[in-house]
């Protein structure tokens, strides 16, 4: 994990409520850590200029979807993300998506869910149910896009928004 | 639990706001500098700089800014211009379009404000704001909506309204005025509450304003509604509700109340189609009153017609409502009336054929008794386990007759009813019932009728049953006497058995049991199953009979049957006895004593002597003989010719010589004549040995 992805994780606050959103009682109670942390989280990026998605939800709070984006050579690329809770959450990580790079990238299973690396399945697994939405942006989609984008540029396969 | 989620949308939309806030980092003054140095570089901004370098503004803004300033200046220092909406206009064009719209209007009188749009090129808001906001300040103009009116318009069109509606006689749709009059729908409501609040308006409104179906009433409809409502009563003494209708009226009582005077509407009678005067309804009330008490119906709607008013459908329930309300035991079948005597009448009309009917319906529970019969019996058995026989005693008697009662008191119960259509039948065969009432009065009767017939069939029951209860008692009292009569007989032959030689002993022995014995179980058969003729059975139908027969009277018919083949008759008297018994077959049986046999021994005689004297074949009266000469002796035998010759080489010790010499002689012609049918002599011979031989007994 790189130092800017560390203290990114440190900022954001962890949660406590372990429940899915199917748990009738307690995902309420779940659902305003989550947004608790991505507000954090968000401030955090606006403060250090370095604000790079936008993401709203459902009224259950079991579906997200949004905007990503960012720079390469001084030019913004912007993508639509979502991801829905799975049923098994926190236990089971979000599969976080961007249908637009579907069949544009080796790292994305079918469906443009991203393919996270090797390291973030056991770190996830380790901090059950601490770690939510704002961190699987931090630790899974962030990395993700500085090292995708780049590469999908160069190889001319998207262009900017 | 809903405050959670209260909390969640909370979190939700400060998460939109801040994420949607701006970002707090800015470019410094430095970096802004450098920007815009390398946009002018790249000629992508066009900006102009103030002299001192500070500031720089685009040329597009610098322009805008420039003409605000100068167009304000230019009207504050000129008045012959002026801003509207953004828009500098000279006055003298404004002037113009005022003139040109004063024009237009009085010409035209309206004009709506798209056209003038469209017709001088200007947007809705500044035409508004040039012209319309001054405009009605002179007072000759009216905005409203989407077009402009000058007042004389309005006002020469409130005056067309206005003789509009004088001259309207009869009820009118306000759409139809509206339309008459070519005003939009708020100018016209504005016109009429002018001429309404002036007093103006000859009439009144019915309706809501808003609705498609109100209506403008004239005075003068009202009087000329009631002017021909009246002209109408006096001409022809009734009014039909279509005429009302007719002229717009929909409701008519309220009609016809103000056309006349309080007395005069008090008396009116109101129906279903017509208004007729009271003393006309009560003539005719009468009429339907009287052919009712007449032939027990009568059929209003054809009253009616015959009337010389024009009555419909309709009228014909008020007509029978008022009759019912004075005699509730009316029965209405719409639309005739019937009292209950014609029901009565019409349930006598049918007593014969009820009579049949109940007769059939007998028959009918007879033929399903026969086919049931046996199983009555055993249930019987079942029922009472056997026991019971003896509770029955006498009168009871058979045990098959009980239940077959029960049975037919089932038959007659509640399961029997008649069909309508049959009593509709019956009924107009009978001719006593108007066709058109057959029907009503069929279902009101046909509970009474059905009643009727169980009555009766359970009469005609309960007499058979008395009749078959009688001869159910006659016929054990018949058996008794048979029963007593052939064992009585039986006991006297067994008796003279014992007197007889052992030689022929045995053989009379047996043709008394294929006899007499025989011929009292055939009989104790007979009655046990109530089966008549037991003695021309086949083996094989006797034995179904025997079979069907409750066990404990089966076992005792069979030891019976059993007990004829066997070497003495003491079986036979114990299953006789047996079978008799109160708890098989009750019948009293006696066993005679030594004074009653004898006595009826000589009566055996005396009978005996008798058939000698009368038989005419020679065989016969021998046969007689040689008996009546042992009964003679105390001896009574129950034989056939084929023991003759034994029983008279018997005799021999018993009687004198001559009467057995006589005897041996008839005897031995006997068997002659038998080889020999057509010998003459032989015959004659014969005879004159029977006769001889009569004489010879009669003598003594």
């Amino acid at each position: 994990m790189d130092d800017s992805a560390k203290s990114q994780l440190k900022s954001i606050p962890l949660l406590k409520t372990k429940a899915g959103p199917r748990d009738e009682a307690l995902w309420p109670k779940r659902l305003q850590e989550e947004l608790e942390a991505l507000i954090a989280f968000v401030t955090m990026n606006k403060e250090n200029d370095k604000d790079w998605f936008h993401i709203e939800c459902s009224d259950r709070g079991d579906r997200w979807y949004g905007k990503c984006w960012t720079f390469y050579n001084n030019v913004k690329y912007e993508f639509a993300v979502e991801f829905d809770i799975p049923i098994t959450y926190p236990t089971t990580a979000p599969e976080i998506s961007l249908p637009e790079l579907d069949g544009k990238t080796a790292k994305m299973y079918r469906g443009g869910k991203i393919c996270l690396s090797e390291h973030f399945k056991p770190l996830w697994a380790r901090n059950v149910p601490k770690f939510g939405i704002a961190q699987a942006f931090a630790l899974g989609l962030g990395p993700w896009l500085s090292v995708e984008i780049p590469d999908l540029v160069e190889k001319g396969l998207i262009t900017p928004a | 639990m809903s405050s959670a989620w209260d909390e969640i949308k909370r979190l939700a939309s400060d998460l939109q706001r801040v994420q949607l806030s701006a970002a707090a980092k800015k470019l410094s003054e430095a970096n802004c500098v450098e920007v815009i140095s390398k946009l002018i570089e790249r000629q992508l901004i066009d900006v102009v700089f103030t002299r001192d370098g500070t500031t720089y503004i685009t040329r597009k803004h610098l322009c805008t800014e420039y003409v605000i300033a100068a167009t304000k200046t230019i009207i504050a220092e000129d008045d012959e211009f002026l801003i509207s909406a953004g828009e500098l206009f000279a006055r003298d064009y404004v002037h113009k379009l005022q003139m040109d719209l004063r024009v237009l209007l009085s010409e035209e009188g309206v004009r709506s404000i798209a056209s003038l749009c469209r017709d001088w090129s200007l947007s809705t808001e500044l035409l508004r704001s040039l012209l319309l906001d001054r405009l009605q300040e002179g007072g000759e103009f009216t905005v409203d909506g989407e077009n402009i009116y000058t007042l004389d318009f309005l006002e020469a069109h409130k005056f067309i309204l206005r003789a509009v509606l004088c001259a309207i006689t009869k009820a009118t749709l306000l759409s139809h005025i509206q339309q008459r009059v070519s005003l939009p729908t708020n100018r016209f409501f504005a016109a009429l509450d002018d001429l309404l609040s002036s007093g103006e308006v000859p009439g009144k409104i019915v309706g809501s304003r808003t609705s498609a179906s109100a209506i403008y009433i004239p005075n003068l409809h009202g009087e000329l509604v009631n002017a021909a409502i009246r002209r109408m009563f006096a001409q022809n003494e009734y009014i039909l509700f279509s005429d009302l209708k007719k002229m717009g009226l929909s409701d008519v009582k309220a009609a016809v109340k103000s056309a006349f005077a309080k007395e005069e509407f008090g008396q009116l009678r109101f129906l279903g189609s017509i208004v007729v005067p009271e003393e006309v309804f009560d003539t005719q009330m009468s009429a339907l009153k009287d052919e009712l008490a007449q032939n027990c119906f009568v059929d209003v709607s054809a009253e009616l017609s015959k009337s010389s008013l024009p009555f419909e459908a309709e009228d014909e329930s008020f007509f029978i409502e008022a009759i019912t309300a004075g005699d509730k035991d009316l029965l209405v079948s719409e639309p005739r009336l019937y009292t209950s005597e014609l029901l009565a009448k019409a349930v006598d009309s049918l007593s014969e054929k009820l009579d049949q009917r109940a007769g059939e319906e007998m028959d009918k529970m007879d033929q399903k008794k026969k086919k049931t019969a046996p199983k009555p019996a055993e249930k019987d058995e079942w029922d009472e386990g056997g026991k019971g026989k003896g509770k029955k005693g006498k009168g009871g008697g058979a045990k098959g007759r009980g239940n077959a009662k029960k049975d037919e008191d089932d038959n007659t119960g509640s399961g029997f009813s008649l069909d309508v259509d049959e009593v509709e039948g019956w009924l107009r065969s009978s001719e006593r019932v108007p066709e058109e009432l057959i029907q009503s009065i069929a279902e009101q009767i046909i509970d009474k009728v059905s009643q009727s017939i169980r009555d009766r069939v359970a009469r005609l029951v309960a007499t058979q049953a008395v009749s078959s209860a009688q001869s159910n008692k006659r016929s054990h009292q018949q058996m008794e006497q048979q029963l007593n009569q052939l064992y009585a007989n039986i006991s006297l032959f067994e008796t003279g058995l014992e007197k007889i030689p052992d030689n022929i002993r045995d053989d009379l022995r047996a043709y008394l049991q294929k006899t007499l014995c025989t011929e009292l179980a055939h009989a104790l058969l007979g009655f046990a199953s109530d089966t008549g003729n037991v003695g021309q059975m086949k083996e094989k139908q006797r034995e179904e009979t025997i079979e069907a027969l409750p066990s404990r009277i089966k076992d005792a018919i069979v030891a019976l049957y059993a007990s004829l083949r066997e070497d003495d008759l003491q079986n036979f008297n114990n299953a006789l006895f047996d079978l008799c018994a109160p708890s098989v077959l009750q019948l009293g049986i006696k066993n005679p004593d030594k004074k009653t046999r004898e006595e009826l021994t000589n009566v055996y005689a005396t009978q005996l002597l008798a058939q000698v004297n009368e038989q005419s074949d020679p065989a016969a009266a021998l046969l007689s003989s040689v008996l009546y000469l042992y009964a003679k002796d105390g001896i009574a035998v129950h034989a056939s010719g084929k023991f003759v010759a034994q029983l008279v080489s018997h005799l021999a010790t018993l009687i004198d010589v001559e009467i057995y010499d006589l005897l041996l002689s008839a005897q031995k012609l006997v068997v002659a004549s038998f080889k020999n049918k057509g010998d003459v002599e032989l015959k004659e011979q014969l005879d004159q040995q029977i006769q001889a031989l009569r004489q010879r007994l009669t003598q003594g």
